[in-house]
């Protein structure tokens, strides 16, 4: 499949970040990966948006870190969800099937 | 742990809120105060991610460089991605803040000069709204030291309208209001008494007061030692002898010994224990502060007539009416029966038929009775420091103006370079708000430092010294009028100074920049504004100075300039009347002997006081009353040799002398319109006034004793009153200026006891400005504030116009190459000043005119309207304008052409 560069809304981005992680604890490198990896290659998370994400997801309280070890024995800085953070993915999610459904709805009619 | 769903919604939500709140703090704290371990680990962070990115291109294949390469652009610019992360952690405004500051300090330590008139300009002008708003604070603001203090009511007998009566009522009254408080819970009584204390010694008159036993309870007072008094102390009248002393009183009468409880004074000859000591911050309810309290049941046993008030306690403040109407009628059966000591044959029964209700939990001030007067000080007051403060906020914010538009080319820079505008303007109202920080740090400080002598400002002040205290409204006062203060002079200079388009700013050379107009119009406005906040204040200054050198330029029938006073306590050294007449003759004796004392005398009434006193007789030998109603006359209580210090001239007979003292002989001397009024042709010597039991041995020449505002009327000088001989007055009369004898006297009245005088010898002059009381004050505090204001506005106007001067140095160049005379220089800058000057005149003598009818009831013998005032103070400011404006055109003038044009 071609890699494409989609453009993620900001909302959209902390909720994939949020579900990345609740497969587990992870680096930041490892999120990009992961979230590549899910969506097929078609979502290519840039850095510049990754962070800044990460940061904010963190002061907001829905995602805390620490530091530890990679798999290759680096040092990296690990995230994982808190539960306030488990409890804002339910209601993203709720929320982005509600919005979609209503979107496709709409395109549907002729 | 299930990843959706919790078993108890609302709960759970609320524990996980304050978690994340907790957090968030957490996180912040951390954000702020290890910003550079953050910083290090962010870098880890960005530096691992492109390190495993690196690592996954060299897994597929690429060579390590171009792996590295191809991560490093993958990633993008990382300085830029680690702004954005740190905006993220939600601290950012707290480090531009900082930033912010630190740059504003330097700017300001770059500037002394500036940096130090503002300060100082502002220091000046919250300083005095401070130290009001601290006596306001201390008189009505404060809360007494007392439990709920805004649940206490002042109630004072009034009309059925609820008109207040001063007349003072009986026990009776007093034990009627207690047993029917009506809505009150409960009220209590003081009232004041003035006995005698005895002390090592001779005797003292001091303040006590009488209260209900359960005073201290009630207002929720706990005492230092001691107990307060019990209700069988209070109840059966003449049984018990006991007495609270007040902290001060411990202190200074018994050097604070732990063993007070038990020892005794003696008041009015009666042996009263102490049973107590009242806290340091208690001092009773009222104005004056009591020296002990003594349960009401001791009325008859010190011989006491006492002036009863009532407190009582309200929970709710909207009940105070209710709580009015249902006194009413208790007191209105009260008075009815005839319960107002003293004055029920007259009938005033029907005018007491309601109470009158005050809150008194807050400030000194109470049911003080010349509450009035006072406040209408403080207002007017309150207006002057105002128009103080504005006028300094003024001054500081043409400073300002002048140095952002100096600075417009850094401005624009940093405009061009991508700050904005909102940033440029913040960090110049932080600057302003960081002066005024400084200004009022200032103020707050020579508060504290001369705190204590604002009282010293109000001569006629005859209550306690004020001591104002730094409590948290005043503090609340400061940092409020600190903030508004700073943005207000601030905010328009800066949003004024960056307002403009960049570029041209940046190409412009001096003094050709487009926006000037608009800015020229702020700068003429503050300069406008503060010469008219100046003349405002300075003719009322002058209005009440005319006003006072009218009153006070009275004649008065004697020469006044040349007179001592000396008040004197014979009682508190151990004489009595019978021991104090031959005492008397030596203190004139050896006083009369200081070099450069012409004449000595002693009264009892004191000269020139203000207060007065007139008598009302129902018959007077010799003279037939053709009307109803009493004989009227105003009088005097005189010692010897009172005329002869005051070097009135004794008409006929003689004056009182020391052997009438030592054998007591009732004699009284009239004045001359006595005479014409009642004994007209026919002989006033050898007349005995059967109701006072005097007898008439001279008669004086018209002269103002008491009073000096309204002319003399039928006077009699007496002495009957044998207890005032034990506080007279020593009247001096010096040869030349009485200042002289001033020491001379003070030495002399020591060395006879040291506890002789009482208080400070002032000149009579002083006494008659005391006794002009709050026009004296007035004019003190306007007179100063309006030298101040005009001093600000002089230096205000001085630095707008040498900056003005500066940017037309080429246009002043240019003029002079092409021919203009260096006078005519100097009268275009002068010109410009002085039209300035007009305009601000025009707008500002209406103004203080109309200002001057705030005045009118305190201005006697001049109308506020008085012509000369205003055209002296008018003149005066047009000079002061003039003269600011002076150097700086002289300045324009000296330059020379070709250097300035030389100059780009």
């Amino acid at each position: 499949m071609p890699k494409e560069k989609t453009d993620l809304l900001q909302g959209t981005l902390d909720m994939l970040i949020l579900k990345a992680l609740q497969l587990g604890s992870m680096h930041g490198f490892g999120i990009s990966v992961l979230i590549r990896q899910m969506s097929r290659e078609v979502l290519q998370v840039e850095q510049g948006s990754l962070y800044p994400a990460l940061y904010r997801l963190e002061d907001q309280g829905w995602i805390e870190s620490e530091w530890g070890f990679s798999d290759n024995n680096r040092k990296a800085k690990f995230y994982k969800l808190t539960p306030a953070g488990r409890k804002q993915l339910v209601e993203e999610r709720s929320n982005w099937e509600r919005l979609s459904a209503a979107i496709n709805t709409v395109l549907k009619t002729t | 742990m299930q990843s959706n769903g919790f078993a108890d919604g609302s709960s759970a939500d609320s524990k996980i809120k304050r978690m994340i709140s907790l957090y968030k703090l957490r996180l912040r704290c951390r954000a702020l105060f290890q910003k550079q371990k953050l910083d290090a680990q962010m870098d880890d962070e960005m530096r691992s991610h492109i390190e495993m990115q690196t690592q996954e291109n060299i897994d597929s294949g690429m060579h390590p460089d171009e792996a590295r390469y191809a991560a490093l652009r993958q990633f993008g610019c990382v300085e830029s991605i680690k702004e954005t992360c740190r905006d993220q952690r939600g601290v950012s405004w707290i480090e531009n803040l900082g930033r912010d500051l630190r740059y504003e300090a330097r700017q300001m330590l770059k500037n002394p000069g500036f940096t130090t008139v503002a300060v100082l300009t502002l220091t000046l002008g919250v300083g005095v709204n401070l130290a009001l708003f601290a006596m306001l604070n201390e008189l009505m603001l404060r809360p007494k030291p007392v439990a709920n203090p805004d649940e206490l009511w002042a109630i004072a007998p009034a009309t059925a309208a609820g008109q207040p009566i001063g007349f003072p009522v009986s026990r009776a009254y007093y034990e009627a209001i207690r047993q029917h408080p009506g809505v009150f819970k409960r009220v209590i009584g003081y009232a004041g008494i003035m006995p005698k204390l005895r002390t090592e010694e001779g005797a003292e008159i001091m303040y006590a007061e009488l209260v209900s036993d359960d005073y201290f309870s009630f207002l929720g007072v706990t005492l230092a030692l001691g107990r307060g008094f019990l209700p069988e102390e209070d109840a059966e009248p003449e049984t018990h002898s006991v007495a609270v002393i007040s902290h001060a009183f411990w202190q200074s009468q018994f050097g604070g010994a732990a063993n007070v409880i038990g020892s005794t004074v003696t008041l009015n000859g009666k042996v009263i224990e102490i049973v107590g000591v009242a806290p340091r911050e208690f001092a009773g309810l009222d104005f004056v502060q009591p020296v002990l309290w003594i349960p009401t049941s001791m009325e008859k046993l010190l011989d006491l007539h006492p002036h009863y008030r009532f407190v009582g306690r309200l929970a709710d403040p909207a009940q105070a009416e209710t709580a009015r109407a249902a006194l009413a009628p208790v007191v209105s059966e009260i008075t009815s029966r005839g319960m107002i000591r003293g004055y029920e044959s007259y009938g005033f029964a029907s005018f007491f038929r309601g109470v009158r209700l005050e809150p008194i939990g807050r400030g000194s001030l109470g049911v003080a009775s010349n509450r009035k007067e006072i406040l209408d000080f403080l207002k007017g007051a309150g207006v002057a420091t105002v128009l103080l403060l504005l006028i300094a906020g003024a001054n500081v914010a043409s400073l300002f103006l002048a140095r952002a538009l100096q600075r417009r080319k850094e401005m624009a820079t940093r405009l061009a370079l991508g700050a904005t505008r909102g940033a440029l303007v913040r960090q110049l109202v932080g600057e302003g708000i960081l002066i005024a920080a400084l200004g009022t740090a200032g103020a707050v400080l020579a508060f504290s430092w001369i705190g204590g002598t604002i009282t010293q400002f109000a001569s006629w002040w005859r209550g306690p010294a004020l001591h104002p205290v730094f409590d948290l409204r005043l503090f609340i006062f400061a940092a409020g009028s600190l903030l508004l203060v700073g943005i207000g002079f601030s905010l328009f200079p800066a949003l004024s100074a960056t307002n403009f388009q960049p570029f041209s700013s940046l190409k412009d050379a001096e003094g050709a920049d487009g926006p000037d107009r608009k800015r020229a119009w702020l700068r003429h406005t503050l300069i406008v504004a503060q010469i008219v906040g100046s003349l405002m204040l300075l003719c009322g200054a002058t209005l009440c100075l005319r006003s006072i050198s009218k009153q006070l330029a009275v004649d008065v029938g004697f020469r006044s300039d040349r007179l001592a006073i000396a008040p004197l306590n014979l009682e508190r050294i151990g004489f009595t009347t019978n021991t104090v007449a031959a005492e008397l003759a030596e203190i004139a004796r050896r006083i009369s002997l200081i070099p450069g004392v012409e004449q000595v005398g002693l009264s009892i009434s004191e000269p020139l006081s203000g207060r007065y006193s007139n008598v009302g007789l129902g018959e007077l030998e010799g003279y037939k009353n053709p009307e109803p109603g009493s004989i009227l006359f105003d009088y005097a209580e005189i010692g010897p040799d009172v005329f002869a210090a005051l070097a009135v001239p004794v008409l006929r007979g003689r004056e009182i002398g020391h052997t009438d003292i030592e054998l007591d002989r009732r004699v009284a001397l009239v004045n001359e319109s006595f005479v014409n009024k009642f004994w007209p042709g026919q002989e006033p010597l050898g007349k005995r006034v059967q109701s006072l039991d005097v007898e008439v041995v001279g008669v004086v020449k018209d002269v103002r004793y008491s009073r000096f505002v309204t002319a003399p009327k039928p006077m009699m000088f007496t002495r009957r009153w044998k207890e005032g001989l034990l506080h007279p007055y020593l009247l001096i009369r010096a040869k030349r200026d009485p200042h002289q004898v001033i020491s001379g006297a003070r030495t002399e009245l020591a060395r006879i006891h040291p506890k002789l005088l009482q208080g400070e010898i002032s000149t009579l002059r002083d006494t008659m400005k005391n006794a002009l009381g709050i026009q004296h004050t007035a004019l003190r505090v306007l007179g100063i504030l309006g030298g101040l204001a005009l001093t600000l506005s002089v230096i205000g106007t001085y630095g707008v116009m040498a900056y003005l001067g500066r940017r037309r140095t080429r246009e002043m160049g240019l003029r002079i190459a092409l021919g203009a005379t260096r006078g005519a220089v100097m009268k275009l800058i002068l010109t410009a000043g002085l039209r300035l000057g007009f305009i601000a005149l025009a707008i500002g003598l209406p103004l203080a005119i109309g200002a001057a009818g705030i005045l009118r009831h305190q201005l006697a013998g001049i109308s506020p309207f008085d012509p000369p005032s205003f055209i002296v103070v008018a003149s005066c400011v047009l000079i002061a304008l003039i003269c600011a404006c002076w150097l700086p055109a002289r300045r324009a003038a000296k330059v020379e052409p070709l250097e300035t044009l030389r100059y780009e």
